[in-house]
């Protein structure tokens, strides 16, 4: 049953001529006296033909049509259920009842947007039929994608996919989203998934900025995948489990997300335009103290310490006097909080004649953020041509470049909103005191001022490129190759004009200071693979797939810096000479991989399936430098079984069950390398020349490896009404790669090596209901939920601060998740004192904060999530609702020990107030104090769960009403179709959380923060609400 | 189906993936690997120079400073880590406890990388070979012998020495250490410092030698309580000949190098290993001030070693005393010398009943140098030993003042010679008066200390 099981191309059409002979021959043999012909004809609705649609009409039967639409059956008289099913269609079927001798004409109109059952899914290096696919994948189109507008594509997954954790980033313009595939799996290695488009992992290095020693982005990370068009995007499919992932080996194991860029599909020449335009606010305002209010609680602290008098304000290190910062109120708040305003453009062609198609997309995206000054802006153009040069052959060529200009502002720790919320006190003017005898200023520049003079704005160029070349040998057996290129041009500007450098040193001369930060990365791949596909008749066929891949990765960067300079270097003319050029180690890695697969289906019902690949990398240490990781699955599609097929309500029925192996190579590059730190780099000892061992070697450092087992049932109800999809994983990581801070009596402070476990098993749940289905009406409903459980169950002999989660407290304790908050723990203030009493390990009372006491208090990781999409159609009208939740999880207020407890040089949190004053007060927090002895401890800022809140929030994620302009309307205008839409996002937020945004997907500077305290907020800008207006044409 | 075409193209795939592991390896550009690195003895040399350097860097003032802040000699310290120290109540987050037992393990870490990698070097002569192996176990017994009473209650604290002491790093491995008894480290240190006394040249520049490793074992069985083994082994040191008591009483400069044994050494300003010593004492006003009760009971004005104490705010209630002995920009260190081998000699010889006379005169010698007049100070030849004992153990005091050992005697008079020894108000064996380990150093088999400091 060619066509049935995958092909390796979407238009490869021999095999549907294929499938056809072989379908009339099949006829032929059968019941060639008594046959009947149907000749149809298979549309869109927009009345174009459709190539390549399933017709089936039983079992194991089924034909394409061809380039016009049609098809022709020859088929023994009886009365016949064609169903026709085509990827980004749903399935639309049509009873013909046939007599022999007869021709029947049929005409089958195919509505976009097919229901899961019927789709072709892209699996790894090939693509499947949904029905028959064992493993589990959840797809989301491009439509889903760009419905709403998001900082990045990747945030538009939230609730797309059941057990697909996506945390959007924060308000910053292009922000990246942390997005976590059935738990978290990883802990110093990378625990993102593998992004993979058109064929290519992509480079999608969430550190860039430190790779080539620039600090500065610190606050706000380059996002890779922001410069990637959604708009470009045909569909996405999340892969999920050992089944699919497999395939992916050494780079599967905390998932594959597959992203397809549209082709044409149209025939003849289309145009779509769309555009919108949005404007954009904070979810929370940051609610800071004004300067009357955090001068009382100064006096009063200072009165608590037991001082009188006047309060000397040099207590904190402020060089303004108390009667000066009498008469100065600023809100800072005010000075960064703006409106957004943002506006996209995407015009796209579509084109396809003979053997030639060509999609072309031209897209304009500027998106500006509400933190004043900040913005990114995309400019991209993608043209994806498919060409037939012979029968056999197929040629698919994708492009794409874009330019993604961040214009860059400080954020969260590095200054600007974050400094509002903390070092910038409300006593500071807007424009600095100057102190004429020190010749200084004795109060910081203004926010606004290093925002308005400081030009800085990272632009990365990124051009992604594949060419495929498939070609069909005969019957069987077909080959396709494929290179592709992503390259990386990255640079950082940062000038800061003399202006602003006067305000730290007064007496400086020079022009400006710029500096340029770039860094280049090309990272090239290819495979080829040979598929061959045999169908053995009555629903029985075979598939084989044999592969090589070969993927490096080459980054280079500098750093080149002028001291004087009158503008930023790449936009005023600095010669050579003038500029200080610092290289940077460059750095590279390769894999090397052969995998293969193996299908076969019995009677169509029973779905089996093997993988494996081969992985050698160049992260590998010497004594296991490849890795292998196989998989098995089976896939029982019950509703063929007469048992089920009997009851009417059910429609499509699958069980499925997979299990295999797959693997995290997401580290360190250079790891199990050891390394010699040489004479010329180190000052002699005793005059003599030294050298020293700088890394050792780690010969056994791999992959980490994680079997996962997955069953799940997918089932249709009535007629579609219903579908549900109900999943159990089991997910076992061992060798989790640990960034380890060994025991200093090793020698070594740092060493990654293979020394965790870590299991996640849950459950994933989705329902998707059609509630009303009329001719002007249509309700639908979408649901869906994951539960997952993590736990750390080994880290060998090492203990909880083996890796460290920073200053954010989260550390790894076995028996609890990655990313425990491991605090002690607070208890009350003492209503007679005001001081803080804390807990010791076994539960006592105590005045003294001692990191001994630290117990497992919360985690990072939500208990579930999950979305509540409904959407209604009225004649053209569409509204339509999704509210995301997050069920559990804690939230660590990491700034808060600053900005709710000692009083220091930091404006706090207007929750303060609810702070101890007097004898017998009970309040939430201690005493106002400028000494951190009082609070019981010898170091400031010490970390309790105090800080630390339920992070359970539900949000209505996007609220979306669209009208589609009657035919009637258009016929004149000469558009096809029309549409308007407002979009609301983030309006509404139900929590109890006291912080600004319960969603939080933290930049941090590292993988291990990364994953191990996503959530712990660090003066972290919130998310944006938005709302936007949008207009889509097609002609 | 075409069999010949599919192996056709299986064939060629094959053929084109046959020599490819050369694609997936790419080592670190612009690092030099271990393997390419050591070849010879001149590679050994600029490796165990290394071991030095970090030897340099954790004794050029800066283990003796943390030493000193346990003890009764300085004040309360401006700076939070070291307050903890000066508590007896270290944190396992202290930053700077745990620097120091980074770099003494990094310097033993070191040490022990010569040693493995010693075959590899085809050049090695057989008395490089010897030496080298005893400037490496020079090094480790030096370094676990501070780490031991640093970390670790005293030698004699339990009669079998049963309680729980260090981490011995005898290898080249990241895999964490199991935590030793006391017996066991300081069994590892003797065994080290013989093997550094049996191979160690005689003259080794201003490397460890002979003499560095008799020193060092002097100072070691001094501490176990192993007093006639420490009256030997400073014998052999004072009569070596080498060396001749300095007649300066600051030890702190190139006047006194006629007696130093072992020294750190600082080649000039931009190679300072001097600074914790003169970043903790020499500033105007120090982080690291003398004990005010302390400096009232040592005042003499006949006592030269007291022209070096500066009172700062005479009479005034921010009155500070801090030592000039390492106002000098740079300085060699000394860490072994001889005034340290009469002290422990004299003191020795006193405990284990041995020849007094010898221990008068190595008292006496030291009084001579310490006061403008001596006449009125000298040990009379009559001098019975617990005479003797309480006048080397004052000048001991003021000899090796700020140099980190009051502490180490202090529990050992406690340990070993069962006084009841106490610093403010802190028993010498009370939990906190050892340093608390930083916390990377726990795991399933190593235990840190107990957490809450001296109750």
């Amino acid at each position: 049953m060619p066509g049935k099981t995958f092909s390796m191309n979407q238009y490869s059409s021999i095999r549907k001529a294929l499938s056809l002979l072989f379908l009339s021959l099949l006829m032929l043999g059968s019941a060639w006296a008594q046959n009947g012909t149907i000749r149809g004809k298979i549309s869109n609705d927009d009345g174009q033909a459709l190539e390549g649609v399933s017709i089936n009409w039983g079992t194991a039967q089924d034909a394409k049509s061809s380039a016009d639409g049609s098809f022709i059956l020859e088929l023994p008289a009886g009365n016949y259920t064609l169903t026709a099913s085509h990827s980004g269609y749903k399935s639309s079927s049509i009873t013909v009842q046939l007599a022999a001798g007869e021709t029947k004409s049929v005409n089958i109109n195919l509505m976009p947007q097919a229901d899961v059952i019927d789709d072709v899914v892209i699996v790894g290096y090939g693509r499947q039929s949904r029905r028959n696919v064992v493993g589990s994948i959840s797809s989301v189109s491009g439509r889903e994608l760009t419905e709403a507008p998001a900082p990045s594509f990747e945030a538009a997954l939230q609730g797309k996919a059941a057990g697909v954790q996506v945390t959007v980033g924060s308000g910053m313009a292009g922000s990246a989203s942390l997005i976590r595939i059935r738990g978290a799996a990883s802990i110093s290695a990378a625990g993102d998934p593998l992004y993979v488009i058109d064929g290519i992992p992509v480079t999608q290095d969430y550190f860039m900025n430190r790779a080539n020693g620039s600090n500065w982005g610190g606050g706000f990370n380059n996002n890779p995948l922001a410069s990637i068009n959604p708009e470009d995007i045909e569909n996405i499919e999340i892969l999920k489990d050992a089944a699919a992932t497999s395939i992916y080996g050494s780079r599967g194991a905390n998932g594959v997300i597959l992203i397809t860029t549209k082709r044409a599909r149209k025939q003849g020449l289309k145009f779509d335009f769309n555009t919108r335009w949005s404007v954009a606010m904070p979810t929370a305002r940051p609610d800071m103290l004004s300067g009357p209010e955090w001068l009382q609680l100064y006096e009063e602290a200072w009165q608590n310490d037991g001082h009188v008098g006047k309060p000397d304000l040099s207590a904190v290190g402020l060089r303004l006097s108390w009667d000066q910062a009498q008469n100065i109120n600023t809100d800072w708040i005010d000075q960064m909080i703006g409106v957004g305003f943002k506006q996209s453009y995407n015009f796209s062609t579509n084109y396809k004649k003979d053997h030639v198609a060509v999609k072309a997309i031209l897209s304009y995206d500027d998106n500006g953020s509400y933190v004043i000054g900040n913005n990114y802006n995309r400019v991209s153009e993608r043209v994806n041509v498919d060409w037939k040069p012979m029968k056999k052959m197929n040629v698919q060529l994708s492009h794409s470049l874009s330019q993604g200009t961040n214009t860059r502002v400080d954020a969260a720790w590095a200054g600007g909103l974050g400094s509002a919320m903390s070092t910038m006190l409300p006593i500071y003017p807007l424009e600095p005191l100057y102190d004429s005898a020190s010749k200084s200023y004795i109060t910081p520049v203004g926010l606004q001022t290093i925002r308005d003079l400081k030009n800085w704005r990272s632009i990365e160029v990124r051009t992604i490129n594949n060419a495929s070349l498939s070609y069909q040998i005969n019957e069987n057996l077909a080959v396709n190759a494929s290179g592709s290129i992503d390259y990386m041009d990255y640079n950082e500007f940062l000038y800061e004009p003399a202006a602003l450098i006067r305000y730290y040193n007064a007496s400086y001369l020079q022009n400006g200071n710029a500096k340029w930060f770039p860094t280049w990365t090309l990272n090239k791949n290819y495979f080829a693979t040979l598929q061959y596909d045999k169908n053995l008749g009555k629903g029985n066929s075979f598939g084989a797939m044999l592969g090589h891949e070969y993927q490096h990765s080459y980054s280079t960067s500098k750093y080149v810096e002028n001291f004087d300079a009158t503008g930023p270097i790449d936009q005023v003319v600095i010669p050579d000479s003038a500029r200080l050029v610092f290289s940077r180690t460059p750095y590279e890695w390769a894999f090397l991989s052969y995998f293969g697969r193996l299908n076969y289906s019995y009677h169509n019902k029973l779905n089996f399936q093997v993988t494996a690949r081969r992985d050698g990398s160049s992260r590998f240490g010497r004594n296991n430098r490849y890795g292998f990781f196989p998989a098995a699955a089976v896939g029982y599609i019950l509703s063929e079984e007469d048992f089920i097929r009997n009851i009417k309500a059910i429609d499509f029925m699958k069980l499925r069950a997979g299990i295999g192996k797959s693997g995290n190579a997401n580290f360190d590059n250079y790891a199990r390398w050891g390394t010699i730190t040489p004479s010329g780099n180190l000052q002699p000892y005793n005059g003599m020349p030294q050298m020293a061992p700088a890394r050792l070697e780690n010969p056994n450092l791999k992959w980490e490896s994680t079997t996962n087992f997955d069953a799940g049932i997918e089932t249709q109800l009535w007629k579609g009404r219903v579908s549900t999809e109900l999943t159990y994983y089991n997910k076992n990581t061992t060798d989790v790669i640990l960034q380890l801070s060994i025991p200093t009596s090793t020698g070594f402070g740092s060493f990654y090596d293979n020394v965790g476990a870590i299991t996640n098993k849950g459950v994933e749940f989705s329902l998707k209901t059609v509630n009303i289905r009329s001719k002007n009406t249509q309700w639908t409903s979408n649901f869906n939920i994951a539960r997952n459980y993590n736990e750390i169950t080994s880290i060998g002999v090492y203990t909880e601060d083996a890796v460290s989660g920073g200053t954010n407290d989260t550390r790894v304790v076995v028996g609890q998740p990655v990313g425990t908050n491991f605090l002690v723990r607070f208890s009350h203030v003492d209503p007679q004192t005001g001081a803080p009493v804390y807990l010791d390990k076994d539960g006592n009372e105590t005045y003294s904060w001692d990191p001994d006491n630290r117990v497992a208090v919360g985690n990072v990781l939500p208990k579930a999530f999950g979305s509540f999409n409904n959407v209604f159609n009225y004649k053209n009208f569409e509204l339509s609702a999704t509210v995301y939740f997050n069920i559990g999880g804690s939230i660590y207020e990491s700034s808060v020990k600053r900005q709710l407890s000692l009083m220091t040089d930091w404006n706090m949190d207007r929750r303060v107030l609810d702070r101890w004053q007097q004898p017998g007060d009970n309040a939430l927090y201690p005493k106002m104090t400028l000494n951190t002895f009082n609070h019981g401890s010898t170091t400031p800022w010490i970390n309790t769960d105090l800080w630390l809140q339920d992070g359970s929030f539900a949000r209505l994620r996007n609220l979306m009403f669209s009208y589609n302009m009657p035919k009637a309307w258009l016929t004149k205008t000469g558009f096809e179709a029309a549409k308007v839409t407002l979009v609301g996002i983030n309006l509404l937020t139900w929590t109890q959380y006291t912080g600004l945004d319960p969603e939080i997907a933290r930049d941090f500077e590292n993988p291990t923060d990364r994953n191990m305290s996503g959530s712990i907020t660090y003066l972290t800008p919130p998310q944006e609400k938005s709302i936007s207006l949008a207009l889509n044409l097609s002609f | 189906m075409n069999t010949k075409t599919f192996l056709w193209a299986l064939s060629l795939s094959a053929v084109a993936l046959s020599s490819c592991d050369k694609m997936i390896e790419t080592p670190p550009p612009n690092e030099i690997l271990i393997d390419d690195a050591v070849q010879n003895t001149d590679d050994l040399q600029m490796l165990l120079n290394s071991s030095y350097n970090e030897l340099a860097n954790t004794f050029g003032g800066f283990g003796q400073v943390l030493a000193e802040l346990q003890s009764d000699n300085l004040t309360l310290p401006n700076n939070n880590d070291y307050r903890e120290v000066f508590n007896h109540n270290v944190l396992f987050f202290n930053s700077t406890t745990g620097a120091f037992h980074s770099i003494l393990y990094r310097t033993i870490f070191r040490a022990n990388f010569v040693e493995k990698y010693l075959d590899r070097a085809a050049d090695l002569t057989e008395a490089d070979r010897t030496r080298i192996v005893g400037e490496v176990a020079f090094i480790r017994a030096y370094c676990h012998f501070w780490a031991v009473r640093m970390f670790a209650h005293p030698y004699g604290k339990t009669a079998d020495n049963s309680h729980p002491g260090i981490a011995i790093a005898n290898r080249v491995s990241t895999d964490p250490y199991p935590r030793s008894t006391v017996a066991e480290a300081y069994s590892a240190i003797l065994a080290d410092a013989n093997t550094a006394l049996t191979n160690l040249p005689s003259d080794n520049g201003y490397y460890a030698d002979k003499q560095a490793a008799q020193a060092l074992l002097a100072q070691v069985y001094f501490q176990m309580g192993e007093y006639s083994q420490a009256a030997d082994m400073a014998t052999q040191v004072i009569n070596s000949g080498k060396y001749q008591l300095s007649d300066t009483v600051n030890l702190f400069n190139s006047k006194a190098e006629s007696e130093y044994v072992f020294r750190i050494v600082s080649t000039g300003v931009n190679d300072n290993r001097s600074g914790a010593f003169n970043g903790n004492y020499a500033p105007g006003t120090p982080t690291c001030q003398m004990d005010l009760a302390l400096y009232s009971n040592v005042k003499d004005a006949n006592d030269k070693r007291c022209a070096m104490l500066v009172e700062a705010n005479a009479g005034a209630a921010n009155m500070f005393v801090k030592s000039s002995a390492f106002d000098a920009q740079f300085f060699d260190v000394p860490l072994l010398y001889l005034t340290q081998m009469h002290l422990i000699r004299a003191e020795s010889l006193a405990l284990s009943g041995g020849d007094l006379s010898v221990a008068i005169a190595d008292a006496n010698a030291l009084i001579s140098r310490a006061y403008t007049d001596p006449s009125g100070e000298f040990l009379a030849g009559s001098s019975s030993p617990s005479e003797v004992l309480s006048k080397v153990r004052s000048e001991r005091r003021m000899e090796l003042l700020f140099q980190g050992d009051r502490i180490h005697e202090v529990k050992r008079l406690g340990a070993v010679e069962g006084v009841n020894m106490f610093i403010r108000g802190h028993r010498w064996d009370c939990d906190g008066m050892i340093l608390q380990f930083p916390i990377v150093e726990r795991t399933s088999i190593f235990e840190i200390n107990p957490t809450g400091g001296c109750k």
